[in-house]
Parts: structure tokens; sequence; C-alpha cells
């Protein structure tokens, strides 16, 4: 059979609705509870005598069940309170015993009935979407054979973060399904000189997340990082540190394993930052190890100690972000925090990690009427050789990501989607509740002190309403937002001024087709954004401009019937020669394709559109010297795009 | 645990969503890879991935059937990785069930009848949904879950001659269908 026709048939299968893939399984799914056996016939009288009273009984004591008043009582946690965890403890106690929501079962179950017909009419959930990058910084190398050249872009200037991809001058290093492959840089006579397959031993057959490298500044480590399930605890973090100071012949230094899902990593100055997560399940306060985080130095899991757990006054979630920072050719552990109940994104600026927590606060917590959406922000500063704890913020609103974070000379700015209930909102200035007109979303940006932890600057709902923040970048005294109403693919773009914290202007670019799930600052004054058109099947890519009545679209790209990864990590920003990558898959094609943009001051002109195996977010490319490396699933091209 | 559970634990970050996943749809998506792949360590891996996917994807997806989402990323996957196995081996089973069902595709080879995904997808499930129950469910695991005809029959209690006569009346339908719809796949 023709290939393409076999794999055409495959995608049209594809299209099954799902209903009829559901009713048609072969497998059901497995249940924790076994089918009842069933009944045997042919019973006596007497047996369905007795089996009728003890029905009767069984009314009787269910109606009794049915109306006997509800009480939750809060766990007695008094005998912990010598303990060092006391304040931790009895926050969880609190958190876990919740006043009960209805008088009796009777009337849970009454309005349990009602819900199936009227249906739950308040359901909030979070978007906390990753992403990953920031601006090209150009490291110097030690001069002795290689040099580091970075290429992720970072979020913050010389904060670098983990990829699939890193460079030196003379090798790409590129990790594949646990494989990390080592390739030469010599244009289209490059090649793959190395591959070296990491040691999954122990490590189960789930790899939770994407794996992740870094490349020390001498180019003779590279360090794993490792998140996986081993099928029997929980998720476990791996930080291998690989010997590769002869890349073609590859060995394995040091291992050190922490407990968490993994979040995000960064490298400063010879240390990791590590941050991965912790859910608290089946509290036992008698047992350590079920409510804090447990951190192994080789010597054996230890909990974190209390003084280095960042709770706020009352928990939000049972859900601890944990900060390790270890040093990157040794994995020994420099210091660890916590921060329990801040669930979200991090943003690590040049010397402190921000955590994030959102929830919703109601003026009267009985009633539950009117509230607003809240983020809460603490802090640990890193610059020290240890982790010290830093502020808290309170701020009206959600934060979608860290992008929508940035501190710029001891000012975090921070924008915000806000989201209403029944007239009233919380005023962060003022800290008190107002009335306000506006119900729904909109979105606010405010800028904090990080000396006083007070805001000093706020514009308010500037984006018109019903819209939602979904990207955000900042570049030194200037702020970049895109707001939209994403059903109807509409989007404004916001610049704004931040130059002067008490007169912050703005100019946007009213009402467009599309939005953009990411923006980058090319410099010169021009911004992009990567994101979708008039709907979500078409890939757009369009560049802003400031002019003096606003913000003007200046040209685009865009690609019909595809998808891309909006992990900011896939995408491959040069700022210096304006060349923008990403990997797209068009729909009913056998291969996606990587795409390569140059943007002349003008255009947005293709200078390559190459058939690339996997995924866009795992497709990875650097263009060097006039050729463009491109990476994807078992795949390696070169392609020159300049010169000749 | 239900689904929506499990969707929130994907939601919260947290590990043992993919420790529910596994309980409760581990051999669901094994099955589907396994009928594409006829491996089991490939499916196995194929499985591991899907987990990694569900876990990537998730948020900010909140799919409203978690049985099926995982079972077309499973079924993907597998066909992925199949494409990557494809030099060596050729697996029977799956291609005996595509050379059947590409009979029933129009012999088109003019690019402009080509079809949009929505038109397709509007066809294919217009077409399932006059089946009868019976017949949509035979249909569905032979065509999507890949099933061999032995396996059919046994699950469906029909004979391996009847599956056979009744997805040959079916694709007949199928071809007739797509003829009708002006369609070539």
């Amino acid at each position: 059979m023709d290939d393409k026709k076999e794999k055409r048939l495959l995608e049209a299968m594809q299209l099954v609705d799902e209903a009829y893939i559901e009713e048609a399984s072969p497998v059901k799914p497995e249940k924790s509870k076994k089918e009842k056996p069933a009944r045997k016939s042919g019973r006596s009288i007497w047996i369905r005598y007795g089996v009728i009273a003890a029905c009767i009984c069984c009314v009787i004591l269910g109606a009794v069940w049915l109306f006997v008043p509800l009480k939750t009582k809060k766990t007695d946690v008094s005998k912990y309170s010598e303990g060092e965890y006391y304040e931790i403890i009895e926050k969880l106690a609190e958190y876990y015993a919740v006043e009960p929501r209805y008088d009796n079962r009777w009337e849970q179950f009454t309005e349990g009935v009602g819900n199936l017909f009227f249906g739950d009419l308040q359901e909030g959930t979070m978007d906390a979407s990753p992403g990953d990058g920031g601006n090209m910084s150009g490291m110097p190398g030690d001069g002795a054979g290689e040099s580091y050249q970075e290429i992720t872009d970072n979020q913050v200037d010389g904060i670098i973060e983990g990829d699939l991809m890193k460079r030196s001058d003379k090798y790409i290093y590129y990790l594949y399904d646990k494989t990390l492959m080592v390739y030469s840089i010599a244009g289209e006579k490059s090649e793959l000189i190395a591959e070296y397959e990491i040691d999954t031993k122990g490590m189960g057959k789930a790899y939770v997340g994407t794996w992740e490298i870094f490349l020390s500044q001498d180019c003779d480590t590279i360090t794993v990082i490792a998140p996986y399930y081993d099928g029997k605890t929980s998720a476990q973090v791996a930080v291998i540190s690989l010997n590769v100071e002869n890349p073609r012949s590859i060995t394995e230094e040091e291992r050190v394993v922490v407990s968490g899902s993994y979040l995000s990593s960064r490298l400063v100055d010879g240390e990791i930052l590590l941050m991965t997560g912790y859910r608290i399940f089946d509290v036992d306060y008698d047992k350590e190890e079920t409510f804090l985080p447990q951190i192994d130095y080789g010597d054996g899991a230890q909990s974190i100690a209390a003084e280095d757990i960042i709770c706020p006054e009352e928990l939000s979630d049972v859900y601890y972000t944990v900060v390790m920072k270890v040093e990157e050719k040794t994995l020994k552990a420099c210091g660890s925090k916590a921060f329990l109940s801040y669930s979200e994104d991090v943003y690590v600026s040049e010397d402190a990690v921000y955590a994030m927590r959102n929830f919703t606060m109601y003026q009267d917590k009985e009633q539950r009427y009117s509230g607003c959406a809240m983020t809460e922000i603490a802090s640990i500063t890193y610059d020290g050789a240890t982790l010290e704890n830093g502020g808290m913020i309170l701020l009206e609103g959600r934060i979608k990501d860290r992008y929508s974070m940035d501190e710029y000379n001891g000012i975090l700015r921070v924008v915000t989607t806000t989201e209403r209930w029944n007239g009233k909102k919380y005023d962060c200035l003022g800290k008190k509740w107002v009335d306000c007109a506006s119900t729904g979303t909109n979105a606010s940006l405010f800028c904090v002190d990080t000396e006083t932890w007070e805001v000093v600057a706020a514009v308010e709902d500037f984006a018109p309403e019903g819209e939602t923040v979904e990207s955000v970048r900042f570049d030194g005294e200037s702020g970049y937002v895109c707001t939209a109403e994403v059903i109807s693919f509409t989007d404004p773009v916001f610049f704004f001024n931040l130059s002067d914290l008490n007169n912050i202007t703005y100019k946007d670019t009213g009402t467009i087709e599309g939005y953009s799930t990411s923006l980058v600052d090319m410099g010169d004054g021009y911004l992009l954004g990567i994101g979708v058109g008039d709907s979500s099947d078409t890939v757009k890519m369009e560049v802003y401009i400031e002019s003096e009545t606003g913000v003007d679209p200046l040209c685009s790209y865009e690609v019909e019937n595809a998808s891309y990864s909006t992990n900011y990590k896939s995408y491959y920003i040069d700022r210096e020669n304006r060349l923008i990558g990403l990997g797209v898959q068009r729909y009913n094609e056998e291969k996606g394709c990587y795409v390569m943009l140059l943007f002349d001051g003008y255009e947005l002109q293709e200078l390559l559109c190459m058939p690339l195996a996997g995924q866009p977010e795992n497709q990875r490319a650097v263009c060097i010297d006039g050729y463009a490396y491109m990476f994807g699933h078992r795949e390696f091209v070169v392609q020159q795009v300049f010169g000749e | 645990m239900e689904d929506k559970q499990i969707v929130d634990l994907y939601w919260a970050r947290s590990e043992t969503a993919i420790a529910e996943t596994q309980t409760k749809y581990g051999k669901y998506c094994h099955y589907i890879a396994q009928r594409i792949l006829e491996s089991f360590q490939d499916a196995e891996e194929c499985v591991s991935d899907t987990y990694i996917r569900a876990w990537n994807a998730m948020p900010p997806h909140r799919p409203e059937r978690l049985q099926t989402f995982l079972g077309k990323i499973t079924r993907r996957l597998a066909l992925d990785r199949y494409d990557y196995n494809t030099a060596q081996k050729r697996n029977c089973n799956m291609q005996l069930a595509l050379e059947e069902l590409i009979e029933c595709i129009p012999d088109g080879s003019n690019e402009d009848t080509r079809v949009e995904e929505a038109v397709l997808r509007d066809a294919i499930n217009e077409f399932l949904g006059n089946l009868t129950k019976k017949n949509r469910i035979l249909f569905v695991r032979r065509y999507w879950y890949l099933c061999s005809v032995k396996e059919l029959a046994e699950s469906m209690g029909m004979s391996e001659s009847n599956v056979k006569v009744t997805l040959l009346r079916m694709r007949n339908r199928f071809k007739e269908h797509l003829e009708n719809e002006g369609i070539v796949v």
C-alpha cells in the first residue's frame, strides 16, 4: 500500500468521534471496587422475611443517619505544640477541618440532586501554562579549547534556563528521549560524534515532564534534570552530572535525587536552583514525611527545617514549592526553602525566587457572595551563600505565568487577570473592599517596591471588559501585554511606558484578529507576537511597532491548518540577526516542518520551511555562521540559510 | 477515582495523577499500543510516553473524556513509533486492517478533491452514527483499535466469517457514503 495513503487513512480514522471510541473500547477502565456477585435464586420465604425486616431497619437507620447534624471536628494537634513544626501542623489541621456546608446529609443530598439539574454555577479554574525563554546573552568561555555559547532565550539575562539543547563553539548537545547526542558544528559536514544513553535503572518507566540539560561555562559538564515517576512512591527528580570534557567519551560523575515533581530550574554562577513541587496526601502528623518535603543530602532523607518553610496565614492549597540550591559540578546541596500553599509558576530574578498562589477572596467568608480573584507573591533571595526569606505581597487578580512578573531596579512589575463577582473588589493600595462597576474579567498592572513590599503604582482595568491576559513581556522600562477575548480570537496588544511610575502611560493596537501566546521583544522598538490568527488552526506571527497614536501591526506571517508549541523554549530567537524559528505541524501532513523567518525591518521573510520529524514541542534549531542546525525526532538536518 | 478527579490532579501538578491514570487506563492504553506495535516493550514505552504527553497537556487542556484523550495520544504515539520501526518490520494485523479499509476509498487522484479535515470528520462520524450500535462497535474496534478478526469474533460473540462479511458490507457502505460526499482521503 502507498505509505502516504496509509498515513492519510490512519489520520482519517483519528477523526472518529470520541463517543464512538469510548463506546467501542475493548478494554474497560480498571475499577477499584469489585462487582457485586449475582444473587442466587431459590431463597426460602424466611430468608425473604429476614431481608425485608433488615431493609426496614436500614430505612429507619438511614433516616436517622440522614438527619443527624453534620459536624467536622478539627483534629486535635495540641500534642505537637512543643514541636518545631507546630505552626505548620496547626495550619494544615485548620485547612483540613473545613466547616460542613450542610446542616445534615439530607440537605446535602437534596442540593446534590438539585445540582444534577441546574449545574454548579460557581466554578473557576486556574490557567497556568508553562513557558520559558528570555533575553539572549553571549557568555564568555574560558578560552581553553571550547567556549560556551548561550542559545536559550532566557527570561532574565544571565539566569540560564535548562533546555533540550545547549552548545559550545564546537559542539551542539541535544537531549532526546533519555539520550544525549553530541553534534559537531561544521556546516554541511556536521555529524553526530557521540551518543550517551542516560542510565535509567531504578527510574521506572514513566518519565514525567520534559528532561532538560545545562552546559557548564567551561563546557566540561552537562547537568541533566530528569523528572520521573518510579511507579511506587511518588514523582522524583534526578539531577545527573555528566563529564563531557571529551564528548566522545562521556561519563556520569554524580547523581542526586529529590522528591517531588519538577517545576523549573536555573543555572546561576555555577549553582543550580532546582524548583520542585510536593503535594500532601493522607496526612499523619506523627510521620513528618507525610506533610513535609524531604531532601536527601546523601545521608538519608530529611525534612526541611521549619524556619525554611514560608506559608501564608491561611492555606489555600496543601502543596509545597521547594527551592533547592546545588553546586553544578559536585551536586553538593547549598540550601533549601519551601513555600507552602504556593502552587503556581515560579519567577527567578537576578537575586530572588518568587512563588505565587492564586486564590479567591470573599468579602464575607461565610456567604461567599461577592469577592475577587487574588494572588499572593512570596519571595526568597538566593544571592548569598544560603537562601533567605524575602517579602510577600497580596495583589488583585490571577497571574498567568512567570512572564507576567519582572523585577527591575528594585520594583517588581506584575500583570494580572482580574475577576470579580457581584460588584466588589479588593483594593490592594487602600487594603480594603470597595465597590466596582465591572464584573467579569479584565487586566491590571501593579508595581511593587521590593524593599517595603508596598504597591507603589498601578494601572487597573486597562483592557476591554471580558478579556484575559494571554501573554506578557517586560524589557527595562517597557512592558508589553496581550489581552484577548479567547472565544472571538481578537486581542489588543498594549505597550506600557514604565519610566515614570507616577505617570505610567500606555498605547494599544485596538482590536485585531488573533492573539499572541508569547511576546518577544526584538529590539529597536519591535515586538513580535507568536500565537494564533482568526482561528485556533492558524499559526500567526506578527510584528508590532509603537507609533505616535498607538501600536501598529507592521507585518505578519501565517500558516493555516497547523498547530505549534506554546512552550517558549521551543522557539529560536536570535535578536542580533533578527531570526525567529519554530516548529509547525500542518494537519494532514506526514511530517511537521521547521520554519525559520528573518525580520528585515519591513517583512517577515521565510528563510526555510524544512520537513522535520517530531512534535513542535521538542524540535529545536540554532543558526550558526549561516547554517541552520535543526533537531527533531531522531532527525538532524543542516541547511544553509545565508551566504553564497 | 473519577476522571474529573484525575484531571484535577493533573491540574494541581500532583504526581498521583500518573499513578491513577496508570491504574485506571494503563491496560487500555497498552492494548491500543500493542495492537499497532505488536511488541510488549515498545507498547510499554509508548504508554509511558502517553503519561508524559498527558502531563504536559494538562494544564492547559481539560479533556472532556479522559479515556479517549489518552487513547488518542497512545494511538498517535504508537503510529509514530510504528513509522520509525517500519523499515525493519511490518505489522501484519495493522496492514491487513488498512488494506481492507483502503478498498473503500474512492480512487481519486485529483488534488482538488482532497477534503478539509472538518468535512472528513463529519462524513466519518455521520456514517458511524447511522450504523447500529453493534456494527459501529465492530467497525471502530477494527479500524480504530485495530483488533484482529479473531478478537472481534470472540468479543462480539460472532463467528469469524460473520465478522468478515459484516465488515465487508460496512466497508462498501462506507465507500458509497464517502463517494456521495465527494470525498477522497
